[in-house]
């Protein structure tokens, strides 16, 4: 089987060489853009399974070859953002990068995520049988039931919504806007406080100590994210 | 603001800090590749090196939280426990020595901007928990339009002035707020914070 191929675009040379070290050590093919122009150009001609991006390069904003690669084709986009501001994050996945990663971060954070963001990529976009299964979680879509360690947990229809798009995104975060415009619809999108509330609800249910969650975790200004690993 | 390191502006600051997180991303980074290939005797050596350099991105996020604390985002109203949670997951594998217990009630909002909300627990955790071995409470009420915050660390001595008390003392004044440290009768250190709302608290959805 070819190794998969992931396309680095990072102007770091040493931070590159960590990505290679670590990427290597997998088994992934690396190919190293350090401009967003060489990142164009390598796109078209390794047609990489994935993309790591810093978004700050010397030719530009990495946003904007992310809103070029989303125009042609879905190969998913990891962000690696060394900005603070949650905004900068939140507007990098609502414009369809896949996940970010927070410099710094270490090599398994980095394996983890790319495995979430290929698994998801190759994935069907509904089981056959009508169901999803992320760590103890098993949900019935059909019959809208959901068991904790196979045990029945009664949810409302939100909470059943909130969970199912989590449980489709395992392992990726998700914003509040996108999340408020899958359960909401797309006119509700700034309505967070009712979406936190609804997630502290769920949260109580699927959690064994909620006060530590085991699966559905908060990324403060971001959205949520249901664990899978 | 007072005092000259936080007449920075915020642009002058996101910008240190970028160039503060490049090298420690390399150091990181470099530490969990070599993690990964080191011999058993050698890893605790590399957990030490990641264990201090995620300390120090700690340091580098109080310096934003400190440039941003003059300019509150949007506040918002936050599930108690779901902030409380939030700021403990933040401190998984640093707690480690120091029970956590929370009297959070579920049902309760707090108005504050989200991400400086998480950090104000976080540094007042992370103040009361050291040195480790004890235990710390954090107890969440609500009074009168106010939201109320008490940490208490067992450890008697804990909580001294330091930089984490600084920045909860600044996120908490930002939020037009208060945060005082108290020796309470019973023994070790309390920090106690109120927040006064921002606005009214919204309606209940109405769900059909």
């Amino acid at each position: 089987m070819m190794p998969e191929t992931v396309l680095v675009v990072e102007d770091e040379s040493r931070m590159r060489r960590f990505l290679w070290e670590a990427l290597s050590d997998r088994g992934y093919r690396v190919a190293e853009a350090t401009t967003l122009a060489q990142a164009e150009k390598l796109a078209e001609q390794h047609r990489p399974s994935i993309i790591l991006l810093d978004l700050m390069l010397p030719d530009g904003d990495g946003m904007s070859l992310l809103r070029r690669m989303r125009e042609r084709r879905r190969t998913p986009v990891i962000v690696l953002s060394g900005r603070d501001g949650e905004q900068d994050k939140v507007a990098a996945l609502d414009a369809g990068a896949n996940d970010y990663l927070t410099k710094p971060f270490g090599m398994q954070e980095l394996l983890a995520r790319v495995r979430v963001a290929l698994r998801l990529a190759s994935e069907q976009p509904e089981p056959e049988d009508g169901r999803l299964t992320v760590g103890a979680i098993a949900l019935d879509i059909p019959r809208h039931e959901v068991r904790i360690d196979n045990e029945l947990i009664h949810l409302t229809p939100i909470e059943f919504r909130l969970l199912l798009a989590l449980a489709r995104n395992a392992g990726r975060v998700l914003t509040h806007r996108q999340l408020l415009a899958e359960v909401w619809g797309p006119e509700r999108t700034n309505q967070t406080h009712h979406l936190r509330v609804h997630v502290a609800s769920l949260r109580r249910k699927i959690e064994r100590d909620p006060a530590r969650p085991r699966w559905l975790q908060t990324e403060a200004g971001i959205g949520y994210r249901l664990r899978d690993e | 603001m007072e005092g000259s390191e936080l007449t920075l502006d915020r642009a002058t600051l996101a910008s240190a800090v970028h160039d503060l997180r490049n090298p420690l991303a390399v150091i990181v980074g470099m530490t969990s590749v070599l993690r990964a290939r080191a011999m058993p005797r050698d890893r605790d050596c590399l957990d030490a090196i990641n264990m201090e350099c995620n300390r120090i991105s700690r340091m580098v996020d109080n310096l934003m939280a400190v440039a941003r604390a003059a300019n509150v985002g949007a506040r918002d109203w936050i599930p108690a426990d779901e902030l409380a949670s939030a700021a403990v997951g933040r401190l998984e594998g640093i707690l480690t020595g120091t029970a956590v217990a929370l009297e959070v009630p579920s049902d309760e909002l707090v108005h504050v901007d989200p991400v400086l909300g998480e950090l104000l627990l976080v540094n007042i955790l992370e103040l009361l928990a050291w040195p480790a071995d004890g235990g710390v409470t954090l107890a969440i009420t609500r009074e009168d339009k106010r939201t109320l915050i008490q940490v208490h660390g067992t450890v008697a001595g804990a909580g001294a002035p330091c930089v984490n008390l600084m920045i909860a003392q600044k996120i908490a004044e930002a939020h037009g707020g208060s945060l005082e440290r108290l020796e309470p009768a019973g023994g070790g250190t309390l920090i106690r914070v109120v927040l006064p709302d921002g606005a009214a608290r919204p309606e209940p959805e109405v769900t059909p």
